[in-house]
């Protein structure tokens, strides 16, 4: 009798265990670590879809952040946004140390830099990979506690929530040209029988003007990720919405994909000259290309499609005329030379009229079989329509400003959506010293 | 005229005197540094058979504002021409009572009164940035083992004292100073200077400086002693006062961990030194002979008190604590229960003080033992959280989880508010036993760095 009480005591016991809240969450914690310290060897394409909202209620703007959040939660709020903008990022990342480095997709090495040097307009968060996971169950910082059972599409889930004051943060985001820390909460999904993260959701503190938004909020489901012969835990989709002070929202959606071993195929650059283009391999002595030469490049890559195409997205194209030495007349680089590029914007304006902008940018050239860095400026041709016979010349000629940071870049505007860049246009452009 | 003559015959006699009494004094450099080597030598030599209790204090800084890793040149001239408003501040404390005993491989360490030494990396025992070395490792590598010259800098002066200055440098491929890092160890080579007492051929103080580590992102790992020497039964010892050590990250944090040693005593039968596992063949006698001892089964719960209180001003993960048995225990091969009121005892794993508001102490406590008059039960025992979850509720439950460190098996860890809590005598928790892990007790290093 009194060994049945115990053995009953026993499991009563065992079973109570299970389904610790400490228990499980060690678990959890443990199995990101043991995660983390793999994903440093390994690379993937973060694709961004970029949405930007435009606040179109009619309605003042809100005297605090706490006006305008308090506006969301009410009925019919997503009828007073309007999807304005649309574009799209593939890039290269990387987790090097506690934060991810990027690169543009298919780069041969990622930039020890802020992520705004490389991904110059619009809001963007890094931290999806990894580091914003691992800042939570990392260390120190954060403050757990256990909120009870949930259930998500009929799985039974333990809810956790967690903040990180300020004072112990590493979130950081942009304010003007400086960086500004924050404080944030949030909560995780864990499944309680087998320790697996299903949810993570991040939710920053109020943020100061100066950054002109409110708050972020990021949401990210996990999944394991086969990658050669080991599963990893990344998020298989993460939302990161940006609520700006002016009404206005911005949406991105990442996901990973194309994972693969890191090692041996591209190098971790911490020198402090990010941009910079290295020819690939050995051969004749490089051939200098002299700078304020107009040439003429046609894309060869297959057609671009702007509900498709991304920034990041690297194209191919063939110089149609020579590069000349201006003063001795030689050529240096002939007419054909293949040349690679890479897409840095794809935007969608949604209008009406919709309207599409690629800008692109042209790296190497092909000479004697050797890649060798190309810099180019855009042509600005303004096309002044001749005055009609006995008319009067038309004055308003439409002048694109290159936007800050797209300067070196090719752009073209289109209207209709989707919108095409077809295989064979051609760009004018002048050669630049390097 | 026959005046100024005799004065300056009078001076040039005075002159003389003056150098051949400077001569007689001044003591040869190259000699001094040979006679301090050899000393040096023969202490190290004898430091195996004693063992001291190391307190490790460690601080950590912070920047204000966390800054993603800067070039090591960048790093240093800030250190040199600091910002106020962008220097580290203090943002963590953290407190260690270790037993270090020296060995020819290195130094090795167990909690402060444990029973034995092994030869587990001290990383294993402490997270975070933790110095082996200090002890004896550092003397015996520098004047034993890398460097192959001392350079004379000059006298100095120190509190009256005429001492002399010696510099050197150990390029990688000489040096044995190792930083472990993800579980591998990286050669620094590093610089330093050596103070010397030409009288007694003491070496005073010692810096040591490690060149760049970049692959666990840190510019320089600086190291003071200040060297003393111990009466330590019948012989004297060289060894440090107290050592500082300083670790400048690329990210703009630094710890200083602040070393002293206390309660030197000679090595006896009270504790054993064990190299990794035994023979098989001695292990099985070992066995045979020495029968496991009795355990608290796992899955039953439990609540102790603590019997004393625990002030994280002066508290440090090594303590042992103790508490009284509010709960009777089921034990191996024991008819009756291990009653209510018999001695807990375990150990603190960590004391952890954050300064930055919200200020909070970290006490993680390990339950490793208890006492019945006639017998101690092993146990092995995790933090029982059912009692508040299954507590009557409105709405949702919501209980504080704080988490222990990955390397804090079977501990239960306490959050308190402030960074100057005192767990009160009589503080009460629940507790539930597990199986027991691997033991994590004890731990070895050799001369240099270690960090997770």
């Amino acid at each position: 009798m009194l060994g049945r009480a115990v053995f009953l005591i026993g499991l009563g016991s065992l079973a109570a265990a299970q389904d610790d809240p400490t228990d499980v969450l060690i678990r959890l914690r443990d199995r990101v670590l043991a995660h983390a310290q793999r994903i440093p060897n390994h690379t993937c394409v973060e694709s961004v879809q970029r949405d930007q909202y435009a606040n179109v209620s009619g309605l003042p703007a809100a005297t605090s952040c706490d006006a305008l959040l308090a506006r969301r939660k009410q009925a019919g709020f997503s009828s007073t946004l309007r999807l304005a903008t649309t574009d799209r990022l593939n890039l290269d990342v990387l987790l090097a140390s506690d934060r991810e480095l990027y690169s543009w997709a298919g780069a041969k090495k990622f930039e020890e830099g802020e992520i705004d040097a490389l991904v110059t307009q619009g809001a963007f968060g890094t931290g999806p990979f990894a580091s914003m996971l691992l800042g939570v169950l990392q260390g120190t910082d954060a403050r757990f506690i256990f909120e009870g059972d949930t259930n998500l599409a009929g799985r039974h889930l333990f809810e956790y929530s967690f903040s990180v004051p300020v004072g112990r943060s590493r979130y950081r985001v942009k304010a003007g040209r400086d960086w500004v820390l924050t404080g944030y909460t949030g909560t995780i999904l864990a499944d309680p029988s087998s320790g697996e993260l299903v949810r993570f959701a991040v939710r920053t503190e109020e943020l100061p003007p100066e950054t002109r938004s409110c708050e972020d909020q990021s949401e990210l489901e996990y999944s394991l990720v086969r990658l050669g012969d080991d599963d990893y835990l990344l998020p298989k989709m993460t939302r990161q919405r940006f609520i700006m002070r002016d009404g206005s929202e911005g949406e991105n959606t990442v996901t990973f994909s194309a994972c693969r071993d890191f090692r041996g195929e591209s190098s971790v650059n911490f020198s402090r000259t990010p941009g910079e283009v290295k020819p690939s391999g050995a051969g004749p002595a490089p051939v200098k290309i002299p700078a304020g030469v107009p040439v003429t490049v046609e894309l060869t890559s297959p057609s671009l499609y702007s509900d498709q195409a991304a920034a990041g997205d690297r194209i191919d194209g063939r110089l149609v005329n020579p590069i000349r030495d201006p003063l001795q007349q030689t050529i240096q680089v002939p007419a054909g030379a293949a040349m690679t590029g890479r897409l840095m914007r794809v935007e969608t304006q949604w209008g009406p009229p919709a309207q599409v902008t690629f800008a692109w940018r042209w790296e190497t050239v092909e000479v004697d079989g050797i890649a060798i860095p190309i810099r180019l400026n855009p042509k600005h041709r303004v096309s002044v329509e001749p005055a009609s016979r006995g008319g009067l010349q038309r004055r308003g000629v439409e002048i694109q400003l290159p936007l800050p940071g797209e300067e070196r870049y090719y752009v073209s505007q289109m209207q209709g959506e989707p919108a095409v860049l077809h295989t064979g246009s051609r760009s004018e452009w002048v050669t630049t010293a390097p | 005229m026959g005046y100024h003559r005799a004065v300056r015959s009078m001076r040039s006699a005075l002159f003389l005197a003056c150098c051949l009494a400077l001569h007689a004094v001044e003591p040869d450099p190259d000699e001094v540094i040979k006679r301090v080597t050899e000393r040096v030598t023969a202490t190290t030599a004898r430091i195996p058979n004693y063992t001291c209790v190391e307190s490790v204090v460690r601080d950590f800084y912070w920047p204000p504002a966390a800054i993603p890793p800067e070039p090591c040149p960048v790093i240093m001239e800030e250190r040199r021409h600091p910002i106020p408003d962008i220097a580290p501040n203090l943002a963590v404390t953290d407190r260690w009572h270790l037993d270090v005993t020296m060995t020819r491989t290195g130094e090795i360490f167990s909690w402060a009164g444990a029973r034995r030494f092994s030869d587990a990396p001290i990383n294993q025992l402490v997270d975070g940035p933790i110095s082996a070395g200090a002890f004896g490792g550092f003397l015996s590598i520098i004047f034993k083992q890398d460097v192959q010259k001392f350079t004379f800098k000059g006298n100095t002066d120190l509190n009256g004292r005429s001492l002399m200055e010696y510099s050197f440098d150990v390029p990688p491929e000489h040096s044995s100073y190792k930083v472990k890092y993800s579980g591998s160890l990286v050669s620094s080579g590093y610089s330093g200077t050596v103070v010397v007492d030409p009288n007694t051929d003491d070496v005073v103080h010692l810096t040591v400086d490690t060149n760049e580590l970049p692959v666990m992102n840190t510019c320089q790992i600086s190291t003071n002693l200040d060297l003393n020497r111990v009466k330590i039964g019948d012989s004297e010892f060289l060894l440090p006062a107290r050592v500082r050590q300083r670790y400048v990250t690329t990210t703009g944090e630094e710890i200083e961990n602040t070393t002293t040693f206390a309660q030197c005593r000679e090595y006896s039968g009270t504790s054993s030194v064990s190299f990794g596992e035994p023979e098989p063949s001695i292990a099985r006698s070992r066995q045979i002979a020495a029968p496991a001892p009795l355990r608290v089964p796992a899955s039953q719960r439990f609540t102790f008190e603590l019997t004393a209180p625990i002030a994280s001003l002066t508290a440090a993960a090594g303590d042992v604590f103790f508490g009284r048995l509010l709960t009777p225990l089921r034990a191996e091969r024991r008819k009756k229960p291990i009653p209510a009121g018999s001695l807990v005892e375990g150990r603190l794993l960590r004391v952890e003080r954050h300064h930055v508001a919200p200020a909070f102490t970290i006490i993680v406590l390990q339950v490793q033992r208890v006492d019945v008059a006639d017998s101690e039960f092993a146990m092995t025992a995790v933090r029982d959280r059912s009692r508040e979850l299954a507590r009557p509720r409105k709405g949702r439950v919501r209980v504080e989880i704080p988490l222990p460190l990955p390397s804090e098996k079977n501990a239960g860890v306490f959050r308190f508010d402030g960074d100057q809590a005192v767990v009160p005598r009589g503080f009460r928790a629940d507790w539930r036993t597990a199986d027991a892990g691997p033991p994590s007790t004890v731990a070895t290093g050799t001369g240099g760095a270690s960090r997770p």
